[in-house]
């Protein structure tokens, strides 16, 4: 059965990172832009070091993402117009190429086509 | 397989790293050894040939947080049981997608049930007397298990303290009774 059609959009990505994370920066920063461009949705960064973003970032951990007492970065996130808020990705605790290798996999998924495409995912 | 939650070695071997280096330590290859546990999910050690240990991780194919079995278990294996701490256990949801075309596809005919990861990474610290500590482990058959224990970097495997008990049980049996 085709996946069926939905009104609910992305509505914007949102990446939790730091800075001196080398799974972040720049590797993060640079396939979180090529997504959110693919999505044609805004891009919020929200940097765990600083006072305004750090809340927010945990908020959204622990409501949706993989929370633990000391969190992994990066973790990303899409939200839709109908209000979800879908986890996609969580940094890998091994080394950068693991997380690097994630990315490239997220970009060339069925899921990402999928959306594009219109489909319900 | 281990029935629910079990990780079939498709999904496993999509999680695995590249080779990787101990770093900051002896620069040697870091090598992947499984271990065995009453939970359904997988187990992996990266050490060096010393035993230091990089990170250790457990993966469950399930829903729920597996965080408070994995830790339960570890600190079983690990002496002190002290030293594995809330904080030191991180968890990853993997979902698909960032894992490859077939990877995805099995998730999601499998409802998209994802697979959770927890890592057990102890960094580096210093001990009272401002020494150097690291996260060792010793796999030597005669445990039933993995020994986890913190030691001097110089040390290397060789004071594993069950491997030192053993030891010192069999010097105590060989010494003649007076």
């Amino acid at each position: 059965m085709p996946p069926r059609r939905s009104t609910a959009r992305p509505q914007r990505l949102t990446v939790v990172l730091a800075q001196w994370c080398p799974h972040c920066v720049p590797l993060s920063t640079k396939h979180a832009r090529t997504l959110a461009r693919r999505l044609a949705v805004p891009l919020r960064i929200l940097d765990i070091d600083r006072a305004g973003d750090s809340r927010t970032a945990d908020r959204m951990v622990r409501a949706f993402g993989d929370a633990s007492p000391d969190y992994l970065i990066p973790q990303v996130f899409l939200e839709w117009s109908d209000g979800r808020v879908e986890h996609l990705l969580t940094g890998f605790s091994e080394q950068v190429a693991r997380t690097a290798r994630a990315w490239k996999d997220l970009l060339g998924s069925d899921w990402l086509q999928g959306i594009t495409e219109g489909q319900v995912r | 397989m281990k029935g629910r939650g079990a990780v079939p070695l498709a999904l496993a071997r999509a999680l695995r790293p590249p080779p990787g280096k101990c770093y900051h330590h002896c620069g040697r290859l870091v090598r992947a050894t499984s271990i065995a546990s009453p939970l359904p999910g997988r187990w992996q050690v990266y050490a060096c040939p010393s035993g230091v240990v990089s990170v250790t991780s457990y993966v469950e194919w399930t829903r729920r947080d597996p965080s408070a079995a994995a830790r339960a278990f570890l600190a079983r294996r690990t002496i002190p049981a002290t030293a594995v701490r809330a904080r030191d256990l991180r968890l990853a949801t993997r979902h698909g997608p960032e894992l490859g075309r077939p990877v995805e596809q099995i998730l999601r005919a499998a409802e998209r049930r994802p697979m959770r990861v927890v890592y057990w990474r102890l960094y580096p610290f210093k001990a009272r007397d401002g020494t150097e500590r690291r996260l060792f482990v010793c796999l030597r058959r005669r445990h039933t298990g993995p020994v986890f224990f913190p030691a001097s970097p110089t040390d290397g495997r060789a004071r594993c303290p069950v491997c030192a008990a053993g030891r010192k049980r069999r010097a105590r049996s060989q010494r003649p009774a007076a």
